[in-house]
């Protein structure tokens, strides 16, 4: 296997642009894109060192931080400002 | 969130640690959870006890606890506040020139019978003018060189302006230890002097590293032992310059300063600046083997630590930021690391950088970081520009790390060796090194590895004996 799918939940639809960048550079290897299907993500160029479920993990983490760091942004804000 | 109406989530960043998941909140506060943790807040699955841990942490809690929020916005904010910090830490270069000519020179010193490379009358009235502006009533002075024991005279002159203007004066002379005269022990004999200098190991290290000749290296030791016994162990500090000769060996120079009577070292690569630009090139990038050296090297000191008190300095600061005992005072591992606020460099030649390094990277042309002049003003802009890079909190990687509220930056370290401040951060010497040394303090602390624990509390402490306090690695629900 050198691509997966991997299939987003709706509520992180609005953070996969942002984690596609993100991927992308720390995985550099890879190629990755919004599919045709239906909230989802491609990924290709896996090599045999690859683990895809790892691949998954990781990507799933970016969007998490993605969330995070978006759903924050206002508290950041509140946080470090006057 | 906007999977909850009533509460508030403030910036949390996660990490998996061995078989747990770390989160960190915005000024440092931890817990170790199950791994399926971030999950369950996005799927708003928390248990009771999950809900009351991230609760404790402020990252997840009630509308109606406002306070949290605004108690860590203070704990944030204290950290920037520039109002706390006055220059008050000088670093003065009376003279560039050197009677030594070490491998790794990072300043590429002149010659010992150069012309134009020392302070003269002028440098030193501009100098005490300098100094009427600060707002401070204490003051440190650090004497780097080149050699500064050349110019005895000068730093006698710097030292009685300082102790006119202020009520508390402090020296650090950094020396080869090389020469010492009638004039240099009427220095060194004062109170408020200490020296600093360069042990890189045993004499045959020395030799290849920085005198080129058994004799200096022999006349080095011997005035290290005249300094101790006349002085006092606590007279001089040292530090080494680790080389790539040294990487294999990693318990030999630990065991030589033990063998000095130190009870720390400070592991210290060589940096990727001056001389050793050219002669360490290839080192300077490796740092899977730096970091493999220096984690058998702390393994090493973990061990000593069974029967005695010894200290890796770097290592300390690092886990003295993670129970929150935040270092302010050395400035390659600060954020923020706002310049000219409480440090700065005065050049040979009367400019003034915002560090060492700086002074280092303007020297060899690699890039003008100076900010201004004794006798003139300083460039503001370039100050602003430089202090906006001088955050992780806002720098686009480390604000998803896990680590970053106890971690540094290093815009100088970066432009160094990238040529640029913006290199994906987990590329850099500065983060691998960094993140290895926190990923090893977290391992440790999420095994309950007392062997370790043990050592860390002596470190905190800086006790032998201290406290079985490892209620500060954890929060309750953990212990």
């Amino acid at each position: 296997m050198n691509s997966i799918t991997i299939k987003i939940p709706d509520s992180f639809k609005s953070y996969i642009d942002a984690s596609i960048v993100r991927a992308s550079y720390l995985f550099p290897e890879l190629k990755i894109h919004i599919s045709e299907e239906p909230s989802s993500v491609d990924i290709s160029g896996l090599n045999e060192s690859m683990d895809a479920e790892n691949i998954k993990k990781e990507f799933f983490n970016i969007l998490y931080r993605e969330r995070i760091y978006s759903e924050t942004l206002t508290i950041r804000r509140t946080i470090y400002g006057d | 969130m906007e999977t909850k109406t009533n509460k508030l989530t403030t910036p949390f960043r996660f990490r998996d640690i061995n078989s747990q998941t770390l989160l960190t909140n915005e000024v440092g506060d931890y817990g170790f959870f199950r791994q399926d943790i971030i999950h369950k807040i996005f799927a708003n699955q928390l248990t009771k006890e999950e809900e009351i841990r991230l609760d404790g942490l402020s990252i997840d809690f009630d509308e109606n606890k406002s306070w949290k929020l605004l108690s860590l916005a203070r704990r944030a904010k204290s950290k920037l506040n520039l109002t706390n910090q006055k220059l008050a830490y000088i670093m003065v270069v009376p003279t560039l020139r050197c009677d030594l000519s070490c491998v790794y020179c990072q300043v590429s010193r002149a010659p010992v019978t150069a012309q134009g490379f020392d302070w003269d009358k002028d440098t030193l009235k501009h100098f005490g003018k300098y100094l009427d502006n600060l707002e401070t009533q204490k003051i440190q002075i650090e004497f780097q060189g080149g050699e500064v024991t050349l110019r005895p005279d000068i730093i006698k002159e710097i030292i009685e302006i300082c102790e006119s203007k202020f009520s508390e004066a402090q020296f650090v002379i950094c020396t080869n230890l090389l020469t010492i005269n009638k004039e240099i022990e009427e220095i060194y004999q004062k109170d408020n002097v200490v020296i600093s200098t360069s042990i890189d190991g045993s004499e045959d290290v020395m030799v290849a590293n920085r005198t080129n000749s058994s004799e200096k290296s022999a006349k080095f030791f011997e005035n290290l032992e005249h300094v101790n016994q006349k002085y006092g162990h606590n007279k001089v500090s040292a530090l080494p310059t680790i080389t790539e000769k040294m990487l294999d060996e990693p318990k030999n120079l630990v065991d030589f300063y033990i063998s000095l009577g130190f009870d720390s070292i400070f592991l210290r690569p060589v940096n990727y600046m001056g001389f050793a630009r050219k002669n360490f090139r290839e080192l300077s990038k490796d740092i899977d083997r730096w970091n493999d050296f220096y984690r058998q090297s702390i393994e090493y000191i973990i061990d000593v630590n069974k029967d005695s008190y010894f200290e890796e300095y770097y290592f300390s600061i690092l886990l003295k930021n993670v129970v929150q005992i935040h270092n302010t005072g050395y400035v390659d591992f600060r954020s923020p690391n706002f310049y000219l606020q409480d440090y700065c460099v005065i050049d040979f030649d009367g400019k003034i950088y915002p560090s060492d390094e700086a002074r280092m990277l303007s020297r060899t042309n690699h890039v003008d970081l100076s900010l201004g002049e004794l006798d003139g003003s300083i460039d503001r802009n370039k100050l602003k520009d430089l202090n906006w890079h001088s955050m992780n909190q806002t720098e686009s990687d480390c604000l998803h790390c896990t680590y970053m509220p106890f971690c540094g930056i290093d815009m100088i370290d970066d432009m160094s060796r990238y040529n640029r401040i913006d290199s994906p951060k987990l590329d850099t010497w500065f983060c691998r090194r960094n993140m290895m040394i926190f990923d090893l303090i977290f391992e440790k602390i999420a095994n309950k590895d007392l062997k370790w624990l043990d050592v860390f509390l002596k470190w905190i402490y800086r006790k032998p004996n201290p406290p079985k306090t490892y209620e500060i690695f954890y929060d309750s629900a953990e212990i």
